[in-house]
């Protein structure tokens, strides 16, 4: 299938710190590429880099086949870019944002206006393109933003953290919104710390840490790579050190960790462990007020590999 | 996509409330202030007399009894030039501008002090002439500028006399007259050549000096405020010209709204195929429509608001506005083109450039032009504020001539320079100007 997207050896260094540390990934034609990490991690270094917002200090960004450098337009003519920070003026409206950001790259005005009322169709905000931004909701503004990004129907579209400071009924939409354009044909690359976004929507994940890759697939893929097989996870006012040494005796404990009254225990083999916690806790009279197991997610996968928790 | 850009940033900016105050609301409400200040002394002050002390040095007079070989062991102070020029000066109802006081150093320090007298003009030699004042205001201002443009008539007319001796045009008949025509302390022999050296402010014909022309007498510059004598309306000028430079703040804003490094919507800007040079042109052009409507409104408000007569040059007052807001609006894209500053250091300079360099052209203290045309010429040449009230101060002072005509040569000039430098810095792309981890 066709490369979109090659990193090759990227290095970005900012004084001491390296952003970017020979970062390299590939990304095909039709996929939604998720690019998780922490904050500070090198994501929006790498985005900044791959679009020649910023310089880099060694290595080369393939687009479409094609070098990329500062002064080709010819392929940023073929992207559509969305940040975490809202880019509209607030003193056009929202018909006339759109209408400016698609005419950055489309000069014919019968072809940029089917656009513009696609785009605002797609987003849903027709009945507010008069409005000024000023006068739209959080939810809604994040549309826009999305619009002005897309209108142009771009080949390869970059979400970086688009959902920062949403909330959950709009980080919904706009998830929604990228599924919709990756079945319109557009590759994605989509840049988050929120794992569970990522799993959501990604066909492939590049986990990345201090400008590193750690690891990279599908999420079952990424799964598949660790030992922790499901967790099993207790609200607890108060437990005994004993006990915790006890439930690590547990056949297929591998981990157990008590913080915040919340009892972890991690599991290496098999599923459906949780009846064993219960017989355990049942026996040693601990009071808990709520038990649940879950899956491994890719907070696990990062946990496990790097010691740290995504979230930190 | 040059019109959609032009179109947008035109809306943006007449949409954006704040930039409306600053620039329509702000030279209003100073306009306003200004009249209201002005009004009352409009009418007090205006056919009253400016109380002066004169103190001549006896060198001063000696040096005149030697160049000039008419004057007699009668001569006094009240004889020399600028004694007669002072007190040639009129205001437009034929009333005497300036009071005259002649007395010693000490009295007229003390006169000063007490504040009897507005200032002290001392003659130390025929050009050696210097104010002093006790405090700033309008009066002062005035003396500075009468001062200011008498020496600079004197040079320009020792200038021309001694190129035209130099050239032969001119016959001088001994040693003793040449050192007086070199000294700038000439006689007029006939009334047609003392109107002419009036009516042509500091521009002096040389139709004035015939071949047979032997003596010539600087007697007075009664034409000293040009084609209108109203010495409150520099106020008014600086205000304008405050207006036009005022201009490079909304360009700096808005062309820095397209970089990458200063907003978002500049890195979704940086991130199409859009031509740098292109974008940031349209940019300019819509800054420039903007701030061109708002000096012709305050103009506009000037004349038809508050009854300023600017007199009858309103053509070139307009024509120096809106070359002036485009000299203006070129200084904020020349800064806005400078690769790799912070928009806060980039509006650092150019407050620096528009405060400095009002106060170097004498925004705030009138004589301090003078001084630095005296000291560093140089900087008069580039600095956009002193370009630009030159060429006001021409029309209110010399009245439309080659003076003004001079200034805006200047304008243009200093105009073209930073608009080519800017283009010039918009062809580089902005890459590696965003930071962030």
């Amino acid at each position: 299938m066709e490369e979109i997207v090659r990193v090759n050896n990227l290095v970005k260094r900012y004084k001491d710190l390296i952003a970017l540390d020979n970062f390299s990934f590939s990304i095909k034609k039709g996929e939604i590429f998720g690019l998780l990490g922490p904050n500070g991690s090198g994501k929006s270094t790498t985005i900044n880099c791959i679009l020649s917002l910023l310089t880099y200090d060694k290595g080369e960004v393939y687009l479409f086949g094609e070098k990329m450098n500062v002064n080709r337009n010819d392929i940023k003519k073929r992207i559509g870019l969305i940040g975490q920070n809202v880019a509209v003026f607030n003193e056009l409206s929202v018909y006339e944002n759109i209408d400016f950001f698609c005419g950055l790259y489309i000069n014919d005005k019968a072809t940029r206006r089917k656009y513009v009322e696609d785009a605002l169709e797609f987003t849903g905000l027709n009945d507010y393109r008069k409005k000024s931004p000023k006068k739209l909701s959080g939810g809604l503004i994040r549309r826009l933003n999305i619009a002005c990004g897309i209108a142009h129907k771009p080949e390869l579209i970059i979400f970086d953290e688009p959902t920062v400071a949403v909330d959950p009924q709009s980080r919904n939409n706009i998830l929604e919104g990228i599924k919709d354009l990756n079945k319109n044909g557009a590759t994605v690359i989509y840049t988050s710390h929120y794992m569970e976004e990522v799993e959501e929507i990604c066909s492939r994940i590049l986990i990345m840490d201090k400008g590193h890759e750690i690891c990279q697939g599908t999420a079952d893929e990424l799964k598949g790579q660790i030992k922790n097989t499901e967790n099993v996870i207790l609200n607890v006012k108060y437990i005994d050190e004993s006990d915790l040494e006890g439930l690590k005796k547990i056949h297929h404990v591998y981990s157990v960790k008590y913080a915040d009254k919340v009892l972890t225990i991690r599991f290496s083999g098999g599923k459906h462990n949780i009846s064993h916690v219960l017989d355990y806790i049942s026996e040693h009279s601990i009071n808990y007020e709520r038990i649940y197991s879950e899956l491994p997610t890719l907070n696990d996968v990062f946990l496990e590999i790097t010691g740290k928790e995504l979230r930190d | 996509m040059f019109i959609r850009t032009y179109i947008a940033y035109l809306k943006k900016l007449i949409r954006t409330k704040s930039v409306v105050f600053w620039v329509i609301v702000f030279p209003f409400a100073l306009g306003t202030l200004f009249y209201l200040a002005f009004g009352s002394i409009y009418s007090s002050s205006r056919s009253n007399p400016i109380e002066v002390s004169v103190v001549v040095s006896d060198d001063a007079i000696k040096e005149y009894k030697d160049i000039n070989p008419a004057a007699t062991d009668k001569v006094t102070a009240k004889d020399l030039p600028i004694s007669l020029m002072l007190k040639e000066l009129k205001y437009e109802d034929d009333s005497p501008m300036l009071k005259l006081f002649y007395e010693d150093k000490d009295k007229a320090k003390k006169n000063l002090k007490s504040k009897k007298v507005k200032g002290i003009i001392t003659v130390n030699g025929i050009n050696d002439i210097i104010l002093d004042i006790s405090e700033n205001g309008l009066t002062q201002d005035i003396l500075a500028n009468i001062i200011s443009i008498y020496k600079s008539n004197t040079s320009i007319i020792e200038e021309k006399i001694t190129s035209m001796i130099e050239s032969g045009n001119l016959k001088v008949s001994d040693e003793k007259n040449t050192s007086m025509i070199e000294t700038g302390n000439l006689k007029v022999s006939d009334e047609k050549n003392t109107s002419m050296i009036e009516s042509g402010n500091s521009e002096v014909s040389e139709e004035i000096f015939t071949p047979d022309t032997e003596y010539t007498e600087y007697v007075t510059n009664k034409a000293l405020m040009g084609d209108n004598n109203d010495p409150y309306l520099i106020y008014f000028y600086n205000l304008i010209a405050m207006v036009c430079i005022m201009g490079s703040l909304s360009v700096l804003d808005c062309v820095c709204s397209a970089h990458s490094s200063e907003s978002y919507e500049g890195m979704r800007i940086c991130v199409s195929p859009v031509n740098n040079i292109i974008m940031n042109l349209s940019i300019f052009a819509a800054c420039l429509t903007f701030q061109i409507a708002v000096t012709l409104i305050t103009l506009i408000y000037l004349i038809f608001g508050l009854g300023i007569n600017f007199g009858g040059n309103l053509g070139y007052i307009f024509l120096t506005a809106v070359l002036g807001t485009l000299l203006g609006c070129s200084l904020g894209f020349f800064i806005a083109g400078i690769h790799g500053l912070k928009l806060k250091t980039r509006n650092s300079i150019l407050m620096w450039i528009m405060l400095g360099g009002g106060f170097l052209s004498g925004l705030m203290f009138a004589n301090m032009k003078s001084i630095i045309e005296e000291k560093m010429p140089l900087i008069n040449r580039i600095n956009p504020s002193a370009v630009l009230t030159d060429a006001f101060y021409s029309i209110n002072l010399y009245g439309i001539g080659d003076r003004f005509m001079r200034a805006i040569y200047y304008l243009v000039i200093l105009t073209v320079l930073l608009l080519s430098a800017s283009i010039i810095l918009s062809r580089k792309k902005e890459g590696g100007v965003y930071a962030s981890v």
